[in-house]
Parts: structure tokens; C-alpha cells; sequence
């Protein structure tokens, strides 16, 4: 009992300067929404247009639901080939490929200067190029500024039910990229409902080689580090391969100036000769 | 003065007709930006520079005489928590941010003994919090900048603060993590980066260039070329398997000096310039698989591909060689294509096209005295919208 009380009542929930956690979380979906594109409202359009609108609509989701009812009907289960990529997201050209993503910098929110595009290339590979800038708006409390990102969409099932990514077969990250010699970081993103778990994200570096040759880079998902808010969190955890919502490469390396990444496809690989489960000390740092 | 504006700011704000009007708010804030009365925090300010830290010479030198000046006059260490927050904002300047030197110094002046916890209560209610938390603030700008403490900060922290302490768990937090990721960068460049052009551009092409292990770094000088009006030196990348490439080449069809493309080496942003010529158009035949007179066994057969298939072939083009210059001037590229025909001399055939991009680009350019232009300008955009 009385280690309990001295375990509550330790300074390490309330400084802010070594963990990032507070006790009241704002909820993720009272932030300001930033749209590239604003959804159409229903308002503006006709009774007829309106109709129409809700039976393509219809029409698309039972499509899907129907694709998704057959694919429980197979005798097998779906099969992957160990040691091939399957891919993930592939740009392709198509502006399909393209809506997949949401592009957002620190200058969305007035946090900072940058500003980042993401755009097919004439080959039809996506190109994620912008500026990063590190200059700090003069509004007296950001202390850090500058970053550049790009996040993949929630995955929906049909009638607009969550889905997540199930990538428990898998050990691997494959990307096919062509990047400008910076450093980026590579996040997958494990949102929970919950305000605690709806930061939890594992990291991990890329380091891109720059120049005109494509580089393939082979990360396992052992190397991953467990992070909330950004700062590495001190009791780490494996990544829950089931429950993946988002994956997103972020460049926030503190050097200001131009930035370039171009991508081909991101996949995942069942790769025979890995046979780590995780890379870093699991122990709970808190248990006294 | 500060906190004044910034309360007059607060209260204008929350005026109704101000807050109908989006404009007007803005442009109030705006006019406040930019006579700079409210000033960020981390940003040294010239004008409001403490006397400590108003210098002429900064270099670390006199960083650390700074520090040995406050610790013989402030001897009660009355003011050493707004003293060490100063000197954290002013370590860029004095370019000792990389220097477990000077964050030795700064948290040297901390008295030993003084804060260490006698009793559990006393770590509960977490014993001098100023104190800690200027600590941890030093320690934060440390993992900012990529300096792993060593065994002396350990020792030093564990003599002020004790071992159950924040500040301590956040050393040993730093112990650990830091030095998984110092080794990461598989292109790596040694500290302090060197800031020679030319060091650089030898790092940038190495790097790029790794992707071929057979590559070949040679230096040419620009001296030796007859009629080059420019006299630097030019790095060039170019492998065997270029080379062989290049000897297959038909003399018809032209190949292109393209550039200058961007690559950052550590905290620079080199352009190099690529010898590029058209995608190979492999032609697969297929023959007449019904047809068995003259079968072909594929035992003794040599692969006889007239063009070998190497990974200089990227679906864009193909790579014959690399340079850095160091004007990335013209003549500085046709010098190097008369340097690289003394080892090519089918080059003297083939005819080569230079597609150069101009390098001015205003927008590159993202400069401290730019700041205030800058921002302005982006206040203009907001204002406009």
C-alpha cells in the first residue's frame, strides 16, 4: 500500500520536460481539420442531386460488402509467398493511388514555416518534395518548428466501418525509393479508441542515399521503437502487428532548405531470416 | 514590456468588434510581429543581449571564460537558473552546441550536495524543482544536438541531484537510447563536419556511388584541360561497368549533361551533375517454339548480350557518369567531358547536349537576415486571404 501511494505520487506524471503525457488528453478529433480539397456538402445540392448522390453511394459500399462476403466463403485462406513483397501502397499513376495520402506540414496548423506537396511524376511514382523550414513563428511559446509529412488514410470497410491493416504474417517493411541523401523517419501508427493509446506509434530511420539510382530499403519490424507524442517512451513494447491504422514517413532533421522523396511502392515481406521479435529491452522501468 | 504586449494583445482579442472582424485581429498581431516586440523565446535577440553573453569573439573559448566569470562573481549562485537558461539559448551562437565541453561547465555550476534528497518524502515531492527542471533542460538540448553524455556527467549529476531523481533517469534514458541510433547512418560523415566544399563533395559522391562497388572516384583539375576558362577542381564518378556501357553505345543518338540535381551531405546541399543518354530498348525475341530443327542447348551457350545489364539502367535513362564541380559552371562541365575522353574516346564521336536548369531558385535561400522579409511576406498572404 504505501509503495503504491509513493508510486502515484512520484514526480514523473507531472514534468513535462521528460514525459510528454498529461493527464487530460484533448481528444484527437477536436484538432482543426485541414482539408487540401473540402468534402461537398449536402446542403448545396438539389433533392435529385442529393438522391443520386446516396445511391452511387450505396451502389459502391454493397460492391464492396459483397467482395468482402465471397472472400469468407473461401476454402482457403488467403495465402502470401514467404520472402516475396507484397505491396501496400503503389503509385501507379492514377490520381487513386495519390488520394490515399494526406500531406501536412507545421504551416497547416501555424506552427512553423514549412510547406510540402506530394505529386505524380511523369514515370508515375509519387514525389513528396516541399521546404523545411526551421524559423519559429513569433507567437512566444513554440519552441521547436519544422516538420514535413505524409500519412496514409484510415482503412474503411464497406458502409464506413474501421478496418485495420493485419500484417501478423509479416516481419519486414520493404520500400522502393529514390530520396535526396536526408534522413526520414518511418512511422506505423497504432491509434486506439482510447484517449491514453491514441498517440502509440513505432519509429524507425531511413536513411536515403540520393542520387538518381532507386534504392530499396529493408526495415524489420523488431527495429521499431515504441514512441507516444514523439519522445521515445521508456517501457517499450512490441509492435501489435493486427491493429495498424496508419503508416507515415515524416522529415523533421533540423536542417533547413529543400527536400525530395521520390516513392514507388510500400510493401511487406515474410522474410525467412529474420527471427527477431523485438530489438530493444522489454522490462517495465517504472516497477520498483 | 513583454508580457505587457502580450496581455494588451490578449484583451484586444477578446473585444467583440475585433473578434467579428478576422482582418483587424490580424492585422494587429501582425503589426506587433513585425516591430518585433513580441520575440520568441529560444532566438537570441541582438538587442536585448545580456551582458554576460555580449561578446565579440564567440568561440568556445570564451563561452567557457563566461561561465568561470559567473562562477567567481555569483558565488551564493543566486542567479544561476536564469544564467544557465541564457547561456542554453546563446550556445549556437558561440557554436558550442555540439560540445559535451561546455554542458560539462554549465552543469559544473550547479553546488555539489546541496540538492540531494535526505528522505523519500523529500523525492516525492520532487526536492527542488527549478533546479531539476534546468537540468533537465540541459539535458534535452543535448539529446537535441546528438551529444551523448559520458561517465563524468553521470558522476556529476549523481554529486548534485543524487540517484533518484528525475535528472538521473533521464541520463540513464539517454545512456541507453542515444547510442543505438549514433551508429545508424550507413553513409556516415565525421564530427565536426568538415565545411571544405570540396571534402563535401567527395562525401556526396562516395555516397552516391556506393550503389556500384566497382565505382571509380577520380579528381580532375581543370588546369590541365586546354581552353577552360575556369580553374576548379571536378570530382567525377564513373565504374568499369559505365565504362562498357558507354562502349556500346551507337554514335547516332546524343547523351545529355543533365543537372544540377541536389543531394545533402550532413548539413549541406551539394548539386551534381549526371552524364545521362536514353533507355535501352532490350528487344525480346521469341522464335518459333513448335519449330525443333535447329534446337539450341543451352549448356555450352554464353550469354551474349551485346549491352550488359547492370544497375546503371534505371527506367529514366541510363548513368554514365557523375560530377561535382566546384563553380557547376558550364565550362566547368565541358572540361569534364573533355577529361573523361582521354579514358572514353568514343565520347569524341558522340555528340552531347547540355540540358542545364538555371541554379538561381529564391525560394532555396532560407536565411537568418532573410527572416524578416520572409515573414513579412507570408503576413501579406494572410492577411490577403
Amino acid at each position: 500500500m504505501e509503495k503504491m501511494i509513493f508510486r502515484i505520487l512520484r514526480p514523473h506524471c507531472r514534468n513535462s520536460l521528460v514525459i510528454k503525457r498529461t493527464f487530460f488528453e484533448p481528444h484527437r478529433s477536436s484538432y482543426p481539420v485541414i482539408y487540401d480539397k473540402r468534402p461537398e456538402s449536402p446542403k448545396n445540392l438539389t433533392f435529385l442531386q442529393q438522391l443520386r448522390s446516396s445511391y452511387d453511394l450505396l451502389k459502391s459500399e454493397t460492391k464492396l460488402l459483397l467482395e468482402e462476403l465471397k472472400e469468407g466463403f473461401y476454402l482457403l485462406p488467403k495465402n502470401f509467398v514467404v520472402d516475396e513483397i507484397d505491396t501496400v501502397w503503389k503509385f501507379d499513376g492514377t490520381q487513386k493511388s495519390l488520394d490515399q495520402w494526406i500531406v501536412n506540414c507545421d504551416k497547416d496548423y501555424h506552427h512553423g514555416y514549412s510547406t510540402a506537396t506530394l505529386e505524380l511524376s511523369s514515370f508515375g511514382t509519387g514525389i513528396f518534395h516541399g521546404i523545411l523550414d526551421t524559423r519559429l513563428p513569433k507567437d512566444g511559446k513554440t519552441t521547436h518548428a519544422g516538420y514535413c509529412n505524409i500519412t496514409s488514410v484510415q482503412k474503411f470497410k464497406s458502409f464506413g466501418r474501421r478496418d485495420y491493416y493485419n500484417w501478423v504474417n509479416y516481419n519486414e517493411l520493404v520500400l522502393r525509393i529514390r530520396g535526396d541523401g536526408r534522413c526520414y523517419m518511418l512511422n506505423i501508427l497504432q491509434k486506439g479508441i482510447m484517449d491514453i493509446d491514441q498517440y502509440d506509434c513505432h519509429h524507425y530511420v531511413m536513411y536515403t542515399r540520393g542520387g538518381p539510382y532507386w534504392q530499396v530499403v529493408r526495415i524489420p519490424f523488431s527495429k521499431f521503437v515504441f514512441n507516444t507524442k514523439g519522445a521515445i517512451n521508456e517501457n517499450q513494447y512490441p509492435m501489435c502487428d493486427a491493429h495498424i491504422t496508419n503508416f507515415g514517413i515524416t522529415l523533421a532533421d533540423k536542417k533547413p532548405g529543400p527536400f525530395r522523396l521520390e516513392i514507388d511502392y510500400i510493401g511487406i515481406c515474410a522474410n525467412t531470416n529474420i527471427s527477431e521479435e523485438f530489438a530493444y529491452e522489454t522490462y517495465d522501468v517504472d516497477r520498483t | 514590456m513583454n508580457t505587457l504586449m502580450r496581455k494588451i494583445v490578449i484583451s484586444l482579442n477578446k473585444l467583440p468588434v475585433i473578434k467579428k472582424h478576422a482582418s483587424i485581429q490580424l492585422t494587429i498581431v501582425n503589426n506587433f510581429h513585425n516591430n518585433d516586440i513580441l520575440h520568441t523565446k529560444n532566438e537570441p535577440n541582438v538587442d536585448v543581449t545580456p551582458h554576460h553573453f555580449n561578446v565579440k569573439v564567440k568561440v568556445k573559448e570564451t563561452f567557457l571564460e563566461i561561465i568561470r566569470i559567473y562562477k567567481r562573481n555569483d558565488s551564493n549562485r543566486k542567479t544561476q537558473l536564469e544564467f544557465i537558461q541564457t547561456a542554453l539559448k546563446y550556445m549556437d551562437e558561440f557554436g558550442v552546441h555540439q560540445d559535451i565541453e561546455a554542458y560539462k561547465a554549465l552543469l559544473d555550476i550547479f553546488p555539489r550536495g546541496r540538492y540531494v534528497p535526505e528522505n523519500r518524502f523529500q523525492v516525492m515531492v520532487y526536492h527542488y524543482p527549478k533546479h531539476q527542471d534546468t537540468a533537465l533542460r540541459i539535458l534535452n538540448k543535448m539529446e537535441e544536438n546528438f551529444v551523448i553524455p559520458d561517465y563524468d556527467v553521470q558522476k556529476m549529476i549523481l554529486e548534485i541531484f543524487g540517484k533518484n531523481t528525475l535528472v538521473m533517469k533521464k541520463c540513464f534514458s539517454m545512456f541507453y537510447w542515444l547510442p543505438k541510433f549514433s551508429q545508424l547512418n550507413p553513409w556516415p560523415i565525421p564530427r565536426p563536419t568538415p565545411t571544405n566544399a570540396k571534402v563535401l563533395a567527395e562525401y556526396a559522391l562516395k555516397k552516391i556511388s556506393s550503389v556500384d562497388v566497382q565505382a571509380n572516384l577520380t579528381l580532375y583539375r581543370t588546369k590541365d584541360v586546354p581552353d577552360a576558362i575556369d580553374d576548379t577542381w571536378i570530382f567525377s564518378s564513373m565504374s568499369k561497368s559505365q565504362q562498357e556501357l558507354l562502349a556500346v553505345q551507337p554514335t547516332d543518338k546524343s547523351l545529355r549533361v543533365e543537372g544540377p540535381f541536389s543531394i545533402w551531405v550532413a548539413d549541406y546541399y551539394l548539386n551534381y551533375f549526371v552524364l545521362k543518354g536514353d533507355p535501352i530498348k532490350r528487344e525480346v525475341i521469341y522464335g518459333e517454339y513448335d519449330d525443333v530443327s535447329n534446337m539450341k542447348i543451352p549448356f555450352w551457350e554464353r550469354h551474349n548480350f551485346k549491352i550488359p545489364v547492370t544497375i546503371h539502367e534505371q527506367h529514366d535513362g541510363v548513368y554514365y557518369a557523375m560530377c561535382a564541380s566546384g563553380t557547376s559552371s558550364k565550362d566547368s562541365l565541358l572540361s569534364w567531358i573533355r577529361c573523361l575522353q582521354k579514358t572514353n574516346p568514343i565520347l569524341e564521336k558522340i555528340p552531347i547536349v547540355f540540358k542545364l536548369r538555371s541554379l538561381t531558385n529564391e525560394q532555396l535561400c532560407i536565411e537568418n537576415d532573410a527572416r524578416k522579409q520572409i515573414s513579412r511576406d507570408a503576413d501579406a498572404d494572410t492577411t490577403g486571404k
